[in-house]
C-alpha cells in the first residue's frame, strides 16, 4: 500500500556511489520531491565526490528536475573512459 | 644529439639514416606519421603492395619524462579503409625510439625473397635485418619470450601474430608493455601491412646514455609538475579510471540508451550489469588482480588492469570497454570470464579485438553462430581465424566484408571500419565523429561522448543535433594535436575541464624543442593534420559520400528513445568548413 503523500521511484547508483549504499532500489519519496532532495537523502558527500551525471528515465536531468511516480533515477559521480 | 629519420628498405634489406627535413621538425606522433604517409605514399597504391609504407613515430614528448607521454603512433595506407591510418599504442616503444633519437622509423618496399619473415633490430645508428624462419607461425606471447632471450627484456618489441602473417584486415601490431604484456596498434589492419612487408617483429634497444635532447629541462620539469597535478586532481583521470577501468562506461551508456545492443537494435542492454566496470572491479579485487596498471612507464592515470580467473590465475590485461562491449552487448556474451579468455586469445593471435568482436556480432546476423554463444566465438578464433580456414578468413576480413558476403544491410561500418560501442543515433556528437573522421569509425578521434553523456567539457543533449558538428570538429582538431604529442587521449578529460592543463602541455612542448607555440598554433597544427589526412583520402577515392553512417540508421528507429540518424548530407559536409 502506498503511503498518502508519497510516491515510488527507482534509484540506481553507480561507481563509487554504491559503496555502503546499494545498486538498485525502490524508494518512497514525498510529493513534490525533486532530484536534489533524493541526492541529499542519500548523504552523498558533494565535496569529495560530486554528482557528475543525473539520468532521469534515461535522459539527462538536473538537481531541480521534478520526480513522478515510476521514475527511474540513475546517479553517477564524474566518470569517463573511451 | 638531434633526431634522425631511420628508413628501412625491405626490397634490398638495407637501411639509411637521414636528417629530419625542415617541414617535419616540429612534428611527432600522428602529425608526423600522417605527414610522411601523405608525402611519400601514393594514395592510389595497393595497401599491401610495394608502394605502401609503414611509419612509426614517437610523440613529441615521448621519452622526456613528461607524464603520460609514452604513446607511439603507427601510420600507413589502411588495407581496411583504403584511406590514411594512424593508430597509437602504449608500451615501451615510444620512449625507447625517442631516446635513440629516432624521429620516425619508415619501412618501405617488399622483399624479393618472400619465403620467410624478418626481424628488425634498431639500435643507435644501426638497423640489423635478419631472417627469422624460426618465428614464422608463432603468436605474440611466444615471440615476446623469444625476443626477451635474444635481445633482453629492456628492449621494446613490436610484433605481428599469425593474423598479420596472413595479412588479415583485422590484424594489429602488438607492442610489449612494461609488464611484459601486450598493447596494440589495433585498428585499420596495420598488422597486415607489416605482414606484407614480411616483418615479423621489430625490437628497439637504447643504451644507458641514450637520452632525449631537451632544450630547457628545467622548464619542462616545472610544466610537467603542473600538468601531472591537473591530471591527478581530476575525478575521472585521477581516480575513476584507476578504480574501474574504461568498462565503467557500460552501465552509463546503457542507462542513457546509447549502448549498441544486438547489432545496433537497441540502445539498452538487459545484462549490462554483468559486463560492467563495477562488476569487473569487484571481481578483480576478489581474485587479487590489479585494477590500476599503466600501459607505459609514466602513466599516472592507469586505466589498465590485470584480470584473473576464479582460481586467481592471470587471464588478460588491458581489458577495455570497446572489447567488452563488442563481445558483450553486441555479440551477446554476458560472462565476463569468457570475454576475458577470448580477449587474451585475440591478443596472442594479433587481431584487433574491436574489429574482430564487431565482426563476430555481425556473424550472428549472418547465421554463423548464436547470440551469446561464447564457446562458438572462441572456437572460431582459435580454430578458424588462427589457421586461416575459409571461415577464419571471412571473419578476419572485418565487419564490412562479412556484411557484403552474406548480403546483410544492417552493417555497422564507416569507411569499412566497424562502429564501436556508442550508438550514433543516441549519442549524436559521436555519430558526427564516426562519420567524418578520416580514419573511419574511430571512437577516440573526437570523443563527443564526453560532452554528450559524461558532462565533461560542458553538456550537449546527446539526442539533439544542435552544436554537435562544432563540438565534434573542435574535439577532432584538438585530438589530432594531442595524438602528436605522445600523450594518452585520456589527458583530454582534465584538459576539457581544467584551464591550467593545456598551457602546461604546450609549455612542455616548447621546453622540449626550444620553440614558442601558443594555443592557436597548436590548434592550427590539429587542423593541418586533419586536412592532410582528408586530402590523402580524397586522392585515394574516399570523398563526402564516405562521410556517412550506415543507411539503416536513417530509417530504423532505435529504442528506448526512438531516435534515428537525422543529419542531412549537407549538414555533415559542413564539418569540413574550417
Ligand atoms: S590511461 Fe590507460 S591507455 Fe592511457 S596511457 Fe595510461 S594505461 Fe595507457
Amino acid at each position: 500500500m502506498r503511503k498518502a503523500g508519497y510516491f515510488t521511484i527507482t534509484i540506481r547508483l553507480f561507481a563509487q556511489y554504491r559503496e555502503g549504499r546499494f545498486a538498485d532500489r525502490e524508494r518512497e519519496v514525498p510529493d513534490g520531491a525533486v532530484v536534489g532532495d533524493v541526492i541529499k537523502s542519500l548523504e552523498i558527500d558533494e565535496d569529495r565526490l560530486a554528482v557528475g551525471i543525473i539520468l532521469l528515465n534515461g535522459r539527462h536531468g538536473k538537481m531541480d528536475s521534478a520526480l513522478e511516480e515510476g521514475d527511474v533515477l540513475s546517479l553517477f559521480p564524474r566518470i569517463g573512459g573511451g | 644529439m638531434s633526431d634522425r629519420i631511420y628508413r628501412v628498405d625491405m626490397s634490398n634489406l638495407s637501411f639509411e639514416i637521414e636528417d629530419v627535413p625542415e617541414a617535419w621538425q616540429g612534428l611527432g606522433g600522428r602529425g608526423l606519421t600522417s605527414t610522411i604517409v601523405a608525402e611519400e605514399v601514393n594514395p592510389e597504391c595497393h595497401p599491401l603492395g610495394p608502394r605502401n609504407k609503414l611509419v612509426f613515430a614517437p610523440g613529441m614528448l615521448s621519452g622526456t619524462g613528461a607524464t603520460d607521454s609514452g604513446r607511439c603512433s603507427c601510420g600507413a595506407k589502411s588495407p581496411l579503409t583504403g584511406g590514411i591510418k594512424e593508430s597509437n599504442a602504449g608500451g615501451t616503444s615510444a620512449a625507447i625510439l625517442a631516446r635513440l633519437g629516432v624521429k620516425a622509423l619508415i619501412i618501405e618496399g617488399l622483399p624479393e625473397d618472400d619465403s620467410t619473415f624478418y626481424h628488425l633490430h634498431v639500435t643507435r645508428e644501426n638497423v640489423e635485418i635478419t631472417r627469422v624462419p624460426e618465428l614464422v607461425g608463432k603468436n605474440n606471447f611466444e615471440v615476446l619470450d623469444i625476443m626477451a632471450e635474444k635481445v633482453g627484456n629492456k628492449a621494446a618489441v613490436m610484433t605481428i601474430g599469425r593474423a598479420g602473417e596472413m595479412k588479415m584486415l583485422v590484424a594489429n601490431i602488438s607492442v610489449r608493455d612494461p609488464n611484459g604484456k601486450l598493447r596494440s596498434h589495433g585498428r585499420g589492419g596495420l598488422g597486415a601491412v607489416m605482414g606484407a612487408k614480411k616483418v615479423k617483429c621489430i625490437t628497439v634497444e637504447a643504451g644507458p646514455d641514450d637520452e632525449v635532447s631537451i632544450s630547457d629541462p628545467g622548464k619542462l620539469k616545472a610544466a610537467n609538475k603542473k600538468f601531472m597535478h591537473a591530471i591527478l586532481a581530476h575525478p575521472v583521470a585521477g581516480e575513476g579510471l584507476k578504480a574501474f577501468g574504461t568498462a565503467i562506461l557500460v552501465n552509463i551508456l546503457s542507462e542513457a540508451g546509447g549502448l549498441p545492443t544486438r547489432n545496433f537494435r537497441s540502445g539498452e542492454c538487459d545484462f549490462a550489469e554483468q559486463i560492467s566496470g563495477e562488476r569487473m572491479a569487484r571481481l578483480i579485487t576478489e581474485r587479487e588482480g590489479d585494477t590500476a596498471h599503466g600501459c607505459h612507464r609514466g602513466c599516472v592515470i592507469r586505466c589498465s588492469q590485470t584480470y584473473n580467473d576464479e582460481d586467481g590465475k592471470y587471464v588478460t590485461s588491458g581489458f577495455e570497454y570497446e572489447t567488452i562491449w563488442s563481445l558483450g552487448a553486441h555479440m551477446g556474451i554476458s560472462d565476463l570470464d569468457m570475454i576475458a579468455r577470448i580477449d587474451n586469445v585475440m591478443d596472442d593471435l594479433g587481431v584487433d579485438s574491436i574489429e574482430t568482436g564487431i565482426t563476430l556480432g555481425l556473424a550472428v546476423d549472418a547465421g554463423i553462430l548464436d547470440y551469446g554463444d561464447g564457446e562458438a566465438a572462441l572456437r572460431i578464433i582459435q580454430d578458424d581465424l588462427a589457421n586461416g580456414t575459409p571461415l577464419g578468413r571471412i571473419i578476419g576480413g572485418g565487419v564490412g566484408n562479412l556484411g557484403r558476403l552474406y548480403g546483410l544491410v544492417r552493417v555497422p561500418v564507416v569507411k569499412n571500419q566497424g562502429i564501436t560501442a556508442y550508438e550514433p543515433r543516441a549519442v549524436k556528437g559521436q555519430g558526427i565523429t564516426f562519420a567524418t573522421n578520416p580514419m573511419g569509425a574511430d571512437h577516440t578521434a573526437g570523443y563527443a561522448v564526453a560532452t554528450n553523456i559524461l558532462g565533461v567539457g560542458g553538456h550537449l543533449d546527446p539526442l539533439g543535433k544542435e552544436g554537435q558538428i562544432e563540438l565534434s570538429r573542435n574535439l577532432q582538431i584538438s585530438t589530432a594535436a594531442i595524438d602528436s604529442t605522445g600523450m594518452c587521449i585520456f589527458v583530454a578529460f582534465p584538459i576539457l575541464d581544467d584551464p591550467e592543463c593545456m598551457p602546461a602541455l604546450i609549455d612542455m612542448i616548447n621546453a622540449r624543442f626550444g620553440i614558442e607555440l601558443d594555443f592557436s598554433n597548436v590548434m592550427e597544427l590539429g587542423k593541418r593534420i586533419l586536412r592532410t589526412e582528408r586530402e590523402f583520402n580524397l586522392r585515394a577515392g574516399l570523398n563526402s559520400a564516405h562521410d556517412r553512417l550506415p543507411e539503416f540508421m536513417t530509417y530504423e528507429t532505435l529504442p528506448p528513445h526512438d531516435v534515428v540518424w537525422d543529419f542531412t548530407p549537407e549538414e555533415i559536409d559542413g564539418f569540413w568548413d574550417f
